[in-house]
């Protein structure tokens, strides 16, 4: 009996341990980062203080606190289950030096898997929807014992996540309703409906040929903003996402859960640093960090002496010298592929845009040796790039309606300055924007065909910063997919050969019995993240879900996902021969999607995540 | 004759990355030239049905592949069976000639084809169309350095095309499809041959015949 115990515990121990490097590998260096943060701020007092022992406990509280915004959420877990007395944390306390970091993750960590894995069988995280997240403290600890009870709490979770999308048309009143739902600024999505947008110009400018232009084009700009902004997103989501973003420090667990349902196009760029861990969720050091980021990064692109950025000639550099150094080599294939990324946007057809890839990738790849540049990173940075940039430019848009506005709503704008990204607009000596916002095209300016170049350095390189960072966090968790020999790809490609045998059998027969290898045709969903296939609205969108599931969500959960695309043609590939079913995969008929398509893709590849990750969990 | 079934070829496009690959496999195959192409991930399957010599109807399934050599190491699962392997590089890019070997003796491993030394090659140069200046210097002699030194002295067809100008691109894959039919029949053959007699010399014949027609 005594031995059993000892097992039991190792067994708990180490799935424990599994979710404090799983779950929250990253966060633990974040962890480590923001203790040298704070030594570098001055308030290393509180490193020190977190020496241990019994009142330790309250110190680890605080810094995780300051951390992960108010934790309340393990805490209040940790409390309600006895955490803080749980074997695995007594244990690690009286352990070793790396152990300040390690018993802070240790709470939090243990807090959340148990939240974690109750969720998971329950399928609650990605529908609970967030009318529950109150109740959902109580309810949590009674799903541990039923597991029955989580397969009602999951249907419930789906109706509900039904609802509201039925729900949405009313609330949004009318077609007629602005074209940018502005969360932030209910009323000041007013400006951006024709009418509106016609008496304000009027009254600025009494040029009629202005006039009529402006609302030319502003129609013009509702359909962009259509599609930016799909007509799922509802206002109380983002009075819900607004919510959680005003406390001085943001609990990541409620942003997290709130994330997985589609995060508001607005506040994506600020979700998805928040969510990646690059921005802190202490509201008092997110410009300070990301000053010293953006900084980190200009210093690391500053000391890149062999290359000169400017440089585009891909032709063979034909002199041997030049093209057998390592350097020239990297450059040169990065080049080659920053030239044809997304080619059919135009974004990526500026000179400016082509040149800060051109900085990130490369920066990125000498940093990282071990795996170093690997052709579909490129497609991988995109994304970023793109709100980040995205999310100046709507700043700019919003700045320059708020000036033809009156006191309140500047008032008001003061107020929900935290929901941006710090230190991107608002430097009165940067002439580019001023520039920018006196321009007559601003409020019509998409980021899918804007120009860079219009920018000043200072901000095209916190942009750049921004996508650098990110990139990297992202990359961190599925490093073994670029290494050599790429081993996360070809697991990540068994894995769902595997998935399929169980999901669809009559498919797997139908590819075997046709000679249809999964490598053949699924190497480049792992590698691309699924970019190759789906527009780039579907991937932000889906991006939104998987850095909700962060660290894993871009690794363990992708193939899921993956499963759920190719099963959603299912019926057509069964159809098909050798030949008909690679072609048809090389090119899958996804251009009609829409964010509905990814949402059901999603929802399913969650459903079957719950019902057999943990199912193989005890053939490991 | 008409009445068997149809002959599948299939063909592996190799080279760096850059060269053209797609640009080829897409003006070949669909008959267009576009900016556009993004990089190939992996690699691309594309088929194409033509008539060789003789009136016979083959289709052909090509992998076109992607250049940068992590990749390298997935080939077995799209080289495995293939029929003719076209070498690509480009012409004004000395590195990508000097890796043909390279290209050569990993499609080999990986492949794990019968006869390593009788296995039909094809080498393409690519984008003949750009300005004389910015080509490989004394090319004719660095080409024949390569294949004479570094590809062991067969005599693999050579052709210089451009897929932006569809220049020599068809008469290259009918040399392609020409020499991957004679190594379907030549495998058939050689299959027939061994499970009945095991003649090893017949093989190496025929094998020697289709070299001297190219």
């Amino acid at each position: 009996m005594g031995k059993k115990k000892q097992e039991m515990s190792q067994v708990y121990a180490n799935s424990n341990n599994e979710f404090i490097f799983g779950e929250n590998g990253g966060r633990g260096k974040h962890l480590s980062s923001f203790l040298k943060n704070l030594s570098l701020t001055g308030s290393s007092r509180q490193t020190s203080g977190s020496s241990l022992t019994g009142p330790g406990a309250e110190s680890d509280a605080d810094i995780s606190s300051s951390i992960y915004g108010n934790l309340g959420y393990s805490a209040d877990l940790s409390g309600a289950t006895g955490g803080r007395a749980s074997p695995s944390r007594d244990r690690k306390t009286s352990y070793s030096p790396t152990r300040s970091f390690r018993s802070v993750s240790g709470p939090v960590g243990a807090g959340y898997s148990h939240a974690e894995s109750t969720e998971r069988a329950g399928g609650g995280s990605p529908f609970s929807s967030n009318d529950r997240r109150s109740a959902s403290h109580s309810r949590r600890s009674m799903k541990y014992t039923d597991l029955d009870d989580d397969w009602d709490a999951e249907l419930d979770g789906l109706n509900e996540r039904e609802k509201p999308q039925k729900t949405t048309p009313k609330l949004q009143s009318a077609p007629s309703l602005p074209p940018m739902v502005d969360s932030l600024y209910p009323d000041l999505t007013m400006a951006f409906s024709p009418q509106q947008q016609l008496s304000k110009e009027s009254s600025i400018e009494p040029n009629n040929t202005t006039i009529s232009n402006t609302s030319g084009v502003t129609t013009n700009k509702s359909d962009n903003f259509n599609s930016y902004n799909t007509s799922t997103v509802s206002s109380s989501k983002h009075l819900k996402f607004k919510k959680i973003m005003e406390p001085s420090s943001i609990n990541i667990q409620d942003l997290r859960k709130l994330s997985w349902n589609g995060i508001p196009s607005e506040l994506r760029a600020i979700t998805w640093q928040i969510l990646l861990g690059y921005l802190p969720t202490n509201k008092s050091r997110q410009e300070s960090t990301l000053n010293r980021k953006r900084q980190e990064y200009l210093d690391g692109v500053d000391n890149i002496r062999e290359i000169d950025f400017n440089e585009t000639s891909s032709g063979g550099s034909n002199t041997p010298s030049t093209s057998n150094s390592s350097s020239q080599q990297l450059y040169h294939q990065i080049n080659i592929d920053v030239k044809r990324t997304h080619p059919k946007i135009k974004l990526y057809s500026y000179a400016a845009t082509q040149k800060s890839l051109r900085r990130i990738l490369y920066l990125w790849s000498i940093r990282h040796p071990a795996s170093g540049y690997v052709q579909g990173i490129n497609d991988l940075c995109t994304p970023f790039y793109q709100i980040f940039l995205g999310h100046y430019l709507w700043q700019v848009q919003r700045a320059k309606i708020s000036s033809a506005s009156d006191v309140k709503r500047k008032e008001e704008e003061q107020n929900n300055s935290h929901l941006l990204v710090p230190g991107l607009f608002g430097d009165p000596s940067d002439s580019f924007e001023k520039d920018l916002l006196q321009s007559n095209d601003i409020l019509q300016l998409d980021v899918m065909s804007f120009d860079p170049g219009r920018l000043s350095a200072r901000v095209c390189n916190a942009i750049e910063a921004d996508t650098y960072w990110c990139l990297s966090r992202l990359l961190e968790n599925i490093t073994d997919n670029y290494i050599h020999q790429q081993p996360g790809i070809i697991r990540q490609v068994n894995e769902l050969n595997t998935l399929i045998a169980k999901i669809d059998v009559e498919l797997l027969a139908h590819f075997q019995s046709e000679g249809i290898e999964f490598m053949q045709f699924s190497f480049r969903w792992m590698n691309c993240l699924l970019m190759r296939e789906l527009s780039m609205p579907l991937i932000t969108r889906m991006w939104d879900t998987y850095l909700s599931e962060s660290p894993l969500g871009f690794n363990d959960f992708h193939v899921y996902v993956c499963a759920a695309f190719l099963i959603k043609f299912s019926d057509e590939l069964k159809h098909k021969d050798f030949q008909e079913i690679l072609l048809f995969l090389q090119n899958p008929p996804t251009q009609s999607w829409s964010e509905s398509d990814v949402e059901l893709m999603l929802s399913e590849a969650f459903i079957w995540q719950s019902l057999y990750k943990n199912a193989t969990a005890h053939l490991r | 004759m008409s009445g068997r079934k149809k002959t599948l070829l299939k063909v592996i496009i190799l080279g760096d990355s850059g060269v053209g690959k797609t640009s080829l496999m897409q003006q070949f195959v669909n008959s267009k030239f576009s900016h556009q192409y993004k990089a190939t991930i992996g690699a691309d399957f594309l088929t194409k049905e033509i008539t060789v010599d003789g009136g016979k109807q083959v289709t052909l399934q090509i992998w076109d592949t992607a250049g940068q050599e992590r990749f390298q190491s997935l080939g077995v699962a799209f080289y495995r069976g293939a029929d003719c392997c076209v070498l690509c590089y480009d012409v004004t890019n000395e590195k990508s000639l000097n890796n043909l070997a390279s290209w050569k003796d990993e499609f080999l491993i990986q492949s794990n084809v019968a006869n390593p030394a009788d296995f039909p090659f094809i080498i393409i140069g690519n984008k003949i169309d750009v300005d004389e200046s910015k080509k490989i210097a004394s090319l004719q002699k660095k080409l024949n350095n390569v294949t004479s030194n570094q590809l062991g002295g067969l005599n693999y067809p050579v052709f210089e095309t451009s897929a932006r100008d569809a220049i020599n691109v068809e008469p290259a894959f009918e040399v392609v499809a020409k020499m991957a039919l004679q190594q379907e029949e030549l495998n058939e053959a050689g299959n027939d041959v061994s499970d009945d007699y095991n003649d090893a010399i017949n093989i190496h014949l025929e094998s020697e015949s289709s070299s001297c027609m190219c």
